[in-house]
Formats: C-alpha cells, sequence, structure tokens
C-alpha cells in the first residue's frame, strides 16, 4: 500500500490531503522558511495520531505536528516530504477542576480559548492559563508545548514548562505514553520537563493538564517615559533589585511609538525615546505600594511623564498599544522580520545601541518592543520584500544582531524556538559536548528520528559555519 | 573558578571505576545494593550573585545556608532551598520543592543553566544565564530530581526572587472536605495549604494588611501559628489533587496533604512509580546515553527513576 492509502487506511473520510493548494498551505509556518509536505493529516483522536505516527515509522517518513502555524522559527516547516499532521481538530477541553486550579485539554485548543473558558468558573477570582503570547488568539496549547511559549505575563507567572503539569504523548513509534500527572511532583525523572519545549522532536503531545492561574483582583497599569532608551533600562533595573517583580514590564522605543501612535490615537508620546509599560496585580495594599515604588523609582531615573490608567478602558488602550505594533508597522513598510534573543538586562541600553546601529549600516529600518522584564528583545526589522537585495541584508543584520545578543552574555531564543531559523546558530552557545547531550536526549525519546528531524541540531557538517536556508527549504 | 574540585571529579570519573557523588547526605534518596568504589564531592561557593537580574550562579556542593545568607543582603531567595539542611546540589539532585510548591511553583523552575561532569568525564552545559530561554533542550529541568545518575552537577545558574514583604502562618479546625475547597477558592495564590484531616494550616504571603483583610473576611476562625514542621523520618508520595480529600478523610491524621498540589507526607513507604513500559523505554535509554555503564552514582536505585 502506498503511503497516502495507508494514512487514509485509519483517518476519517477526508482527513489525508495531497492536493497542491493543502500541501503548499502546510509547508511553511508564519515564519519566512518553506518547506515541502507529501500529504497533509487531520487526526480527531489520539488513536488516529497513533495511526498516522505509526503509518510514518514503518513507511520511514518523518512526520511534523502543527497547531495553528504561529511559529516563527520554521519550527513546523517540513521538509523532505514529512507528513504533516494538524492537530487543530483535536480542540476539547476535556476536564476543568476549579479547586486544585488544572485543567486537561487537547493540544488543538486554543490558547485564548482555555482563558475565556475558566474564567469565570468556580473559584471566587475566576482563573486564566498564564502563557500569554501575542499570537493567544491563534496559536495552540499544543504549540506552547512544543515551543515553551512566554509572553508579557510570563515575567512574574512563569514560561509554559511551569503550567503544565502532564502530557499524554505519541511517541515515534507510535506507544502512547503519560509524562507528569496532575500532581507533578512525582519521584523520578521530570520526562514532561525535557518534553515542554523539545519542538515537536520527541513525539505529540495529545493531551495536556495545565496549571490555571488565579485572576488577580486589582490591577495598576503605568505607563512612564523617558528622554532615553539607557534611563528606561535602567528603570527596569531599580524596580527588580527594589523587590518588586511586575506582572509585566515592556518597554517601546521611539519608532514604535510613533508608528503606534499614528495607528491607534492613544496618546502614547511620541518625542520620548522609550517608554515603559508596567503592570503591577494582586491585593488592593501591594498594589497600591508597588504602584508607589514604580512611579518613585521612575521619577528619579528621569521619567518624564508617568501616566496611570484611570479605568479599564485606558488600560485596553495602553496594552493595545503594546499588542498592535505588528499591525501598525504595516503603515510604514509592507514586510517584517521579528526577532527574538534575551540579554541579561544590564546589557539592554548596549545591544540596543548596537541593534540600532546594525540596522542603520544595512540601510533598514528597526523597531523595538520587547519583553524588558527579563531581557527578552524583539527587533522588527522593516521592509519591503520587493526592492532588490533587501533580503540578504535583513538576514545579515539579523544575523549580526543575534550574534551581538551572544557576544553580550545573551541566549538565542527568549520564546520563538530554534527551529530552522536558529539550528545553525546553536553552535555559538554550545560546543559539541554540549550537543551532544542534546542529540542524546533527542535521541532517548525517539530513537527512530523521525519526530520534526533537522530543526534545532545543527547537522555536523554545519557546525560553525552559519547558513540561513537548510536544505530542501527555501525562503 | 578553582577547577581544582571539578578535576578532581573528572579524574575520578575517567578512572574508569564506579564513583558516587555526595553532599551532606541530608535527604532521602532510593538507595540500590551497590555502593560505589569512589566518593567525590562538589565544589562549593556563591560564585555571582545579580539581584537585579534575579539570578545565583552557584556550585553544587553549596550550602544552602551560606546560598540563602548570601542572596537575604538583597532580600532575595531561590525557591525550594530557602531553609533546611544540605546543599543546594543535593536539594536540586533530590528535586522536592517544599510546602510552599502551591505558591511558588516547582523547584525544576528555578534552574536556568546547569553545568555537568559526563560519564567520560566531560564538561557539558545546557541552558543560559538569562532569566528566558528556549535555546535548545530542557536538560535542566531533567537534572533536576535525577539524584546524579546522569551526570554530576557542579554548577548551576539559578533563578531567585524577592522575599515577599510578610509570610503568615494560620491554623484552623477544618475537617470537611467541602470547606477545604472552599478555603482553595477563595483565599487569593495561597503559599501553602497542609491539611491532615482535622486541622488546616495556610500560609499567605504579601503586604501584611492584605493578608490580614483576607484572613479576617474567612469564616473559618483563624489562629496564627509558627511555621508547622512536618514529623521526623515522614516520606513523600505524589497522588492526584482530586484524590487528596478522600484520602485524608478516610483516617484522618494518618497524612498531611499540600492541597492543590498532589503531594502527601505519611509515615509509610512512598508510593511506587507511576507510568508503564513505554515511560520505563525513555528512562531506560536516557540512562544508556547519560550512564551507559551505570559507574555514576550506582548507589541510587534507577528502578524508582
Amino acid at each position: 500500500m502506498t503511503l497516502i492509502d495507508d494514512l487514509a487506511s485509519g483517518l476519517p473520510v477526508g482527513a489525508v490531503k495531497v492536493d497542491r493548494v493543502d500541501t503548499m498551505l502546510y509547508a511553511h509556518d508564519a515564519s519566512d522558511f518553506v518547506g515541502r509536505t507529501g500529504a497533509v493529516c487531520f487526526p480527531e483522536t489520539t488513536e488516529q495520531v497513533r495511526h498516522v505516527v505509526r503509518t510514518c515509522a514503518r513507511h520511514g517518513v518523518p512526520f511534523v505536528a502543527r497547531g495553528s502555524g504561529t511559529g516563527l522559527a520554521g519550527g513546523a516547516t517540513p521538509l523532505d516530504g514529512a507528513v504533516v499532521i494538524v492537530l487543530t481538530r483535536m480542540n476539547k477541553i476535556l476536564e476543568v477542576d476549579p479547586v486544585n486550579r488544572l485543567a486537561w485539554v487537547e493540544p488543538g485548543v486554543l490558547n485564548l480559548d482555555v482563558s475565556r473558558r475558566v474564567e469565570k468558573t468556580d473559584n471566587l477570582f475566576g482563573l486564566h492559563f498564564a502563557p500569554d503570547p501575542s499570537s493567544q488568539q491563534s496559536c495552540t496549547i499544543g504549540g506552547n508545548v512544543a515551543n515553551n511559549s512566554g509572553g508579557p505575563h510570563c515575567l512574574a507567572d512563569g514560561v509554559t514548562s511551569a503550567h503544565v503539569l502532564a502530557c499524554e504523548v505519541v511517541l515515534s513509534d507510535g506507544s502512547i505514553v503519560q509524562l507528569g500527572s496532575e500532581g507533578s511532583e512525582d519521584d523520578g525523572l521530570d520526562l514532561r520537563g525535557a518534553f515542554v519545549g523539545s519542538e515537536g522532536m520527541f513525539g505529540i503531545a495529545t493531551k495536556v493538564c495545565i496549571r490555571l492561574t488565579q485572576n488577580p483582583p486589582n490591577v495598576r497599569t503605568m505607563l512612564l517615559d523617558f528622554d532615553s532608551v539607557r534611563a528606561g533600562a535602567d528603570t527596569v533595573g531599580a524596580i527588580i533589585a527594589a523587590g518588586i517583580v511586575p506582572a509585566a514590564l515592556e518597554m517601546m522605543d521611539k519608532l514604535c511609538l510613533q508608528a503606534v501612535e499614528a495607528y491607534i490615537h492613544a496618546g502614547l508620546p511620541t518625542d520620548a525615546a522609550a517608554a515603559l509599560l508596567v503592570e503591577v496585580t494582586g491585593l488592593p495594599h501591594q498594589v497600591e505600594a508597588e504602584a508607589a515604588t514604580i512611579v518613585r523609582i521612575g521619577r528619579e531615573h528621569g521619567a518624564r511623564q508617568v501616566r496611570v490608567a484611570q479605568d479599564e478602558a485606558e488600560r485596553a488602550l495602553l496594552w493595545k498599544g503594546r499588542k498592535t505594533a505588528f499591525g501598525a508597522i504595516a503603515r510604514i513598510k509592507p514586510n517584517y522580520y521579528l526577532h527574538d534573543t534575551v540579554v541579561p538586562r544590564r546589557a539592554l541600553p548596549d545591544v540596543l545601541d548596537r541593534v540600532y546601529e546594525i540596522a542603520h549600516r544595512h540601510e533598514l529600518l528597526v523597531l523595538n518592543v520587547f519583553h524588558a522584564g527579563d531581557g527578552n528583545l524583539h527587533p522588527l526589522l522593516v521592509f519591503d520584500r520587493r526592492e532588490p537585495g533587501v533580503l540578504e541584508r535583513v538576514h545579515a543584520a539579523g544575523e549580526e544582531i543575534v550574534r551581538v545578543s551572544v557576544e553580550a552574555g545573551g541566549v538565542l531564543s527568549g520564546e520563538h524556538g530554534i527551529g530552522l531559523e536558529k539550528r545553525d546558530f546553536m553552535p555559538l552557545l554550545f560546543d559539541d559536548h554540549d550537543l551532544a547531550a542534546q542529540v542524546a536526549v533527542r535521541r532517548s525519546f525517539d530513537p527512530l528520528g523521525l519526530a520534526n528531524p533537522t530543526k534545532v541540531l545543527p547537522s555536523p557538517a554545519s557546525c560553525g559555519d552559519v547558513q540561513h536556508v537548510p536544505d530542501g527549504a527555501w525562503i | 573558578m578553582d577547577m581544582s574540585s571539578v578535576e578532581s571529579i573528572v579524574e575520578a570519573v575517567r578512572s574508569g571505576t564506579s564513583v558516587g557523588i555526595r553532599g551532606h547526605g541530608s535527604r532521602d534518596i532510593p538507595s540500590s545494593d551497590t555502593r560505589p568504589e569512589a566518593w567525590v564531592e562538589a565544589p562549593s561557593g556563591v560564585v555571582d550573585f545579580q539581584p537585579d537580574e534575579m539570578i545565583v550562579r552557584v556550585r553544587a556542593g553549596t550550602t544552602i545556608a551560606e546560598l540563602d545568607s548570601a542572596l537575604a543582603i538583597d532580600g532575595q531567595f531561590v525557591h525550594g532551598a530557602d531553609s533546611g539542611r544540605g546543599t543546594i546540589g543535593g536539594a536540586l539532585a533530590c528535586g522536592r520543592s517544599g510546602l510552599h510548591r502551591l505558591g511558588r511553583g516547582s523547584i525544576r523552575d528555578v534552574v536556568l543553566e546547569v553545568r555537568f561532569i559526563d560519564h567520560q568525564g566531560k564538561l557539558v552545559k545546557a541552558g543560559g544565564p538569562t532569566v528566558k530561554n528556549v535555546s535548545g533542550f530542557d536538560l535542566g529541568r531533567l537534572f533536576v530530581g535525577s539524584f546524579g545518575v546522569l551526570g554530576f552537577a557542579y554548577e548551576f545558574v539559578l533563578r531567585t526572587r524577592p522575599r515577599p514583604p510578610a509570610e503568615r502562618w494560620h491554623v484552623a479546625q477544618v475537617s470537611d472536605a467541602h470547606e477545604v475547597a472552599e478555603i482553595q477558592r477563595s483565599f487569593y495564590r495561597p503559599s501553602s495549604i497542609l491539611w491532615d484531616g482535622r486541622q488546616l494550616h495556610l500560609c499567605l504571603t504579601g503586604h501584611p494588611a492584605d493578608i490580614e483583610e483576607q484572613i479576617a473576611r474567612s469564616r473559618f476562625g483563624w489562629e496564627s501559628v509558627d511555621p508547622p514542621v512536618l514529623p521526623e523520618g515522614w516520606r513523600q508520595s505524589t497522588i492526584a489533587p482530586s484524590a487528596i480529600a478522600s484520602f485524608i478523610t478516610s483516617e484522618p491524621g494518618r497524612a498531611i496533604a499540600q492541597m492543590g498540589t498532589g503531594t502527601i507526607h505519611h509515615p509509610g513507604p512512598s508510593a511506587a512509580r507511576s507510568g508503564g513500559p513505554e515511560r520505563r523505554g525513555i528512562v531506560t535509554r536516557l540512562l544508556t546515553e547519560f550512564n551507559p555503564r551505570g559507574l555514576l552514582n550506582p548507589h541510587i536505585d534507577t528502578d524508582a527513576l
């Protein structure tokens, strides 16, 4: 039997697609990396996922699991005809326990749908799922698990791994295993912890037990603006050093403020060099005390204005400014490339200076809007793809930004993952022994090497030799 | 960094004999019948503490007391390693989060970078020194609770946290599981809820006035108390959080449960580890990759992993 017939034999009618439109549609995620898929499958149950995986194993064909495809690092781009397993039809919230604050969900459930569903549950404060990537309206829980996703509110509450108690996983040989448990602190190796963030290379999560977090009863959102990026960055360090971990601590630079203001008219300070969006949450006295301290620290560091949101509408407007940056830049140029590196907070001003210099040298516009609290930079290179030679400049600038971040004591990625995009940068951070250990963990989960191969781990031939487009992909 | 101690571990591992690594021996470990031919100890010392980055680089053999007092100067702490005996390496190797897991999360979430000596005596690093990082697979979490069988961790970068302005324990007489559920639902992010079927200990952290208001609003007749201490020699097991109420009420006083987490403390032996042959397959392959001849920490019963 051919691979396609074999796949179809265990799936609902129409759940295997091989036509040109579908194979093109699922040949990439939200990155620029485009690969090639031989077939796209839409399983609806764990048993059907197992069937697809077993079929792939029998035919020796690799598979790539994906949710909504919002990833920015090419992690869900299939190479060389891999079978794409789309999990968006597995989208049920199976169980919610408001007392113990946990839920079992299928991997295709959208991130924000979980929070909406548990918002008014039987808990005095209401509940939510803490990780809130900016794609939360469209990204799936399965994708969050694969990428160990973050978001602005992960500063205080932690990234996805801190909110996943257990996963039911289909391994590449078709066996089904539960990693972790509702109690989540069993004796023995934390296989759940290793699985989260494995970018689809250890197996496919078909059920996820997530931790739910109580909604804060009080929220104070503030916008502080500064004459220099350095003053803003120093304020960030001083807030943390004062013993406050705000729920969110975001920074926008001048170009970003101007672009966003032109787009949403929120009264943002367009003449400032940088603005900090700070949010403190919790019980009333703590929120009051922390907000007062933050205002004082801001003023000590030269904040020109401190705007405190007076009501929920104003709070929503300030956040809209942060969250619509990507829409706003479309008014400047039609295309952008979003980077994601992390540097120590104290290195932020110097690294930002370098980012501006790199962009200027490559004749590109750069906007910065990022998670300043955890040093997670997101330089947005803005360009027009139709301009001859511009993509080469965008990629050259991107590579320099990654190198500068690592040289400053930082890391390759804070939340987008390695995927294809940064696979060949891994040797900047890890030597051969370090990478061999990563390979060994991967082999332990997937001895067949069929689960999303060729991602994250540089192939021996390309170690240290940075190349932008892996074999089998095009941009 | 003084590498002498790391070098001596490397030398011991390369000699081809079985080697055990030990801290203070203050924790309960799953023991096998085998004893290592040689013992080593991890290097100690706080290498670099950056309060404004909320990170600390610390060697595995550092005592928790020393780490805690270094961080306390700036009002910070490492969750899961802020009190008690032993070394930070031991605390991470055993992977117990302590009584505050409900509010502070798991001890495995504090590891940002791990450096270890592998079975060939090579130095290996995973993770990195930033508070957020998805560069590569999460070996740090795999090392927490691994009892040193995947390699000998000698240095960590850990996430620190500011100490809350206040931390208060209260106790009330509560024997009805529905009332316990009411407490779980009605307090805001409590740090700990301990229940033995008769008494319930509640720990709240944050601004003192918020704590007082929450207690005053609650109908349970709370009394302020010192932090509770678990009975000497009790063991820890994990069950489903939803199964705890019936477990506790079936014989009040036989165990203390950390409500909302699934952790129970009891005098009997630890519950057998759950998970079928598929999970075992992954563990066996990890051991084959990272400890192929079983020479690292042979005194640990790997069947318990």
